[in-house]
């Protein structure tokens, strides 16, 4: 009888530690006991793969590109990782060489000391960079380029990973900017084109007008909206009116309290909001809207013509834009950042522009227009 | 090397979801399982009675049988009347009528006691899909070019002599525009050499400004009190001395106040000392399940994200305009995050922004950690409860949510007593096997296992750490513990006798961090 038992007490035993066992021996050996990685620079710098590619070519190519430079010869090469590579100089040799050439494919990482050219219809599977600008044929692919001056590329031009100008960056018709599209100083883009992520001083979406200011010219008498004016208000506070409900500001209307609103926002055309909006529903912005804070919606943002927004949008759901507006400024660059981005031409934005699921600029003007008005009036 | 976004960033694949999935289905299965079988018992006993039921009639007199039976059926003539049954599995209503009240109330309430467990194993389950398989929000990562405002960073300080030079080195470096980032370390009453490497500081750094405290009321909250009253920037920032910010953790703590609504932000904290012992190695799966899983999870939601007192901040006017600090709280954080709820404002969860701490490395210091968490949670749970009921800022699913946060340190002594009553009831010879096997399986399913374990290990996939995965176990040990602490402090804390005017402040320790 005792056996018996005894013989339970330890089966018992065992069975209940047999569970700990991977730990006593994780215990032991200490595999997985760092702390979590904490990544001490943010990975969401825009330019972070133009840096890394940067001190990559300064730590393996710059001898071979000041030779190359000194002598006006090109050279080729192998580097230690296996990365093959073709630095031209002034003497332009072929790009894309026998099975290359057949297959229309560069596998090689191209560096050009001066301006370069690429042949179109062509596509470059190693990154690409140029000391002067590139100016890229049509129905181009590419992987990443990096260029110190203007970049230019021609109608449907595809990018996978990223793009940086040190200048501009100018991007052709129905051309898709996958990954990072960024410049110093301009982005232009044309019409159709695709993009996530873009970050510049200035970003043109297709021939912003020269006369905005004449154009958009804002009424000089508005009517004040105070807090206790505005119908469900369910609390005012610390420079905020919390409405419970739906809220529709009437044109040519001035408030200057920050907005959040559990309903759907309307901004009547022509008023001036001088500090910030949030909606957890949609957001509608009328023609001629000036918002000097930022606006923050839970679900879509339709802005149409001639809005100016001074701080970051930010929508969980799609935004659609209409033509001529501004978001930021030269002086007070922002963000963008949406679920999906459509764009109509003539609108700038400063800054950085993020569009999680897609970002298209609309083609035409007046088909933006209509679209993010039918929407608005939906 | 590991990274924290490694298992975020990637999709679930199918034979995951295959491993995943089959948990808390098992779990809520077998609890259904236990309540179905015992339903025949209740569903027949209206019109037969239950060995039970015999075996208790016996001890009924004929009189008093006969005077029950009248009662009955002139209550059953009475058609506006209908009897109703309690939904208690297993026990007729005939049976609990023949109970002596104070059993009675032991059976309700342990069976309420049962519900609130299914309650919180359903909101564990609950969060963990959303963190896996739902649709994640992180509306202010991509905040980062914006015209940055004025910001101050707290970091209250008492004899951190060891630590306090690392995060003002950390801080220093930080990208921020400096000449819109102002750094104030509180020097509370040091006796070690805290002031003077304040100072020193200071003298190179004339952002560094810092404060000498001699007096006042003790605790983290009366210092921020103090401080924040005398503060001009609207956005201030909070971290304990023994933390070290990356660069680029202000910006991302600072982007979601362009946001009008919120009122507070919080950071995710990381164990720096993984390696130091049994306890700290659990700690840190606790932590991640804590940050990765649940505080993601209600910020995906919706819900009531918890402000934390550290790795964060609040908007300065929005506390303001609800109270400001509480110096007579032991959880400032959670006062602050309910009395900003209420007050209509948001707290978001960043769970990108992360930022190292020290775990306390023995255990009469977790301990008592745990019991002052408990104490000061169970504080604001007695202050705003019945304000959040009836608070017309939140929504219905912020109100349950919050009540549900506001609980979890009761659920302790909850429990025990769970436990308690269903041994009692069972010596007293109601033997349902319903009763002690469901307790069993929805305490052990709650807080002790099955979902505690399944949000760690989701949280543990979600960073892509594979081998701590097999400490889980262990956690058992530290709900243990939590679960004797936490009831000691609870009960003491709600008998009247006990309960002090003043705050009791204990610091946790904090040591040179390992490597």
């Amino acid at each position: 009888m005792i056996p018996a038992v005894l013989l339970f007490f330890v089966i018992t035993t065992i069975w209940f530690l047999l569970p700990f066992l991977p730990g006593f021996r994780e215990l032991r050996r200490k595999v997985d006991a760092k702390p979590l990685h904490v990544a001490s620079d943010s990975d969401v710098d825009i330019r972070h793969f133009e840096r890394g590619f940067r001190n990559f070519m300064e730590t393996y190519l710059r001898p071979t590109m000041t030779n190359c430079t000194s002598t006006g010869l090109s050279a080729k090469g192998t580097l230690e990782d296996g990365t093959q590579y073709l630095v031209i100089s002034d003497d332009e040799p072929a790009l894309l060489i026998g099975r290359e050439e057949r297959m229309k494919t560069s596998e090689r990482m191209l560096i050009a000391c001066n301006d370069l050219k690429l042949p179109a219809e062509r596509s470059f599977i190693g990154e690409i960079y140029s000391a002067g600008a590139i100016e890229g044929g049509h129905n181009n692919i590419y992987r990443a380029i990096l260029g110190e001056q203007i970049v230019s590329l021609a109608v449907e031009s595809t990018v996978l990973r990223w793009i940086h100008s040190h200048t501009e960056l100018h991007v052709g018709n129905s051309s898709v900017l996958y990954g990072r599209a960024s410049a110093n100083d301009l982005i232009r883009l044309s019409q159709d084109c695709v993009f996530e992520r873009m970050n510049s001083a200035q970003i043109e979406f297709g021939n912003p007008i020269p006369d905005w200011d004449k154009r958009w010219s804002r009424p000089q008498k508005l009517t004040r909206i105070k807090p206790e004016d505005l119908p469900k208000c369910a609390n005012v506070s610390a420079g905020r009116a919390l409405v419970a409900g739906d809220l529709t500001i009437r044109p040519n209307s001035l408030v200057d309290i920050n907005l959040v609103v559990t309903g759907k926002l309307t901004i009547g055309k022509g008023s001036h909001i001088l500090e910030s909006i949030k909606s957890h529903k949609n957001i509608v912005i009328e023609p001629g809207v000036k918002i000097d804070g930022g606006v923050f919606s839970g679900k879509k943002i339709i802005i149409t013509e001639g809005v100016q927004i001074g701080g970051p949008l930010l929508a969980e759901g799609d935004v659609r834009i209409g033509s001529d507006v501004r978001i930021g400024s030269r002086e007070i660059p922002t963000t963008l950042s949406v679920a999906g981005a459509e764009i109509a031409e003539g609108t700038i934005t400063y800054g950085e522009v993020w569009a999680h699921d897609y970002g298209r600029l609309v083609a035409e003007r007046d088909e933006a227009d209509s679209m993010t008005a039918r929407r608005g009036s939906a | 090397m590991r990274s924290i976004h490694a298992g975020a960033s990637r999709g679930i694949e199918a034979s995951e979801i295959k491993l995943c999935l089959p948990l808390p289905l098992f779990s809520l299965l077998l609890i259904l399982f236990i309540l179905i079988g015992a339903v025949p018992g209740y569903a027949s006993s209206e019109t037969t009675s239950s060995p039970a039921a015999e075996q208790t009639a016996t001890t009924i007199s004929a009189e008093e049988e006969a005077e029950y039976t009248q009662n009955l059926a002139a209550y059953r003539s009475r058609p506006e009347i209908r009897i109703r049954h309690f939904p208690l599995f297993g026990i007729s209503a005939q049976e609990m009528r023949s109970y002596h009240w104070l059993v009675r109330g032991m059976i309700y309430m342990l069976y309420t006691i049962i519900g609130l467990v299914c309650i919180y194993l359903i909101r564990h389950y609950w969060f963990t899909l959303n963190r896996l398989f739902g649709k994640q929000r992180h509306p202010y990562l991509d905040l980062n070019v914006a015209e940055w405002p004025p910001v101050t960073i707290l970091i209250p300080a008492h004899n951190e002599e060891e630590v306090i030079g690392e995060i003002l080195t950390a801080l220093i470096n930080v990208d921020y525009p400096s000449e819109q980032m102002t750094i104030i370390p509180i020097n509370d009453r040091s006796g070690d050499k805290t002031g003077e490497i304040l100072d020193d500081f200071a003298s190179r750094y004339p952002r560094i400004q810092p404060v000498h405290r001699t007096g006042g009321t003790q605790g983290k909250g009366a210092v921020l009190k103090e401080v924040t009253e005398t503060l001009e920037t609207e956005i201030n920032l909070v971290f304990d001395a023994d933390y070290i910010p990356g660069r680029g953790l202000i910006k991302q703590l600072v982007a979601p106040f362009f946001d009008p609504e919120i009122g507070a932000v919080m950071g995710r904290v990381v164990p720096a000392n993984v390696d130091d012992n049994l306890l700290t190695r659990m700690l840190d799966l606790e932590r991640a399940g804590g940050y990765q899983v649940d505080q993601q999870a209600r910020m995906n939601m919706h819900l009531v994200p918890q402000y934390g007192g550290t790795v964060g901040g609040v908007r300065r006017s929005a506390l303001l305009s609800v109270g400001g600090w509480s110096e007579h709280s032991l959880a400032d954080d959670t006062d602050a995050t309910y009395r900003l709820l209420l007050g209509g404002w948001k707290v978001a969860y960043q769970n990108r922004s992360e930022c190292y701490e020290q775990v306390p490395d023995n255990w009469p210091t977790r301990i008592r950690q745990i019991s002052r968490w408990a104490q000061g949670h169970n504080q604001t749970m007695l202050r705003y409860s019945g304000a959040l009921l009836r608070s017309r800022h939140t929504s219905f699913f912020e109100k349950l949510d919050g009540l549900l946060l506001l609980g979890v340190y009761m659920m302790s002594p909850v429990m025990l007593l769970g436990w308690i009553l269903a041994i009692t009831l069972w010596f007293m010879g109601i033997n349902k096997p319903g009763l002690i096997i469901i307790l069993a399986v929805t305490s052990y399913s709650t807080l002790g296992n099955f979902a505690t374990f399944f949000e760690v290990a989701a949280a543990a996939h979600l960073d892509g750490s594979r081998e701590r995965i097999r400490l889980m176990p262990f956690i058992l040990l530290g709900f243990l513990a939590s679960l004797f602490a936490v009831t000691r402090i609870s009960l003491k804390q709600l008998l009247p006798l006990q309960s002090s005017k003043g705050v009791v402040w204990h610091k946790t320790e904090h040591k040179r961090r390992s490597g």
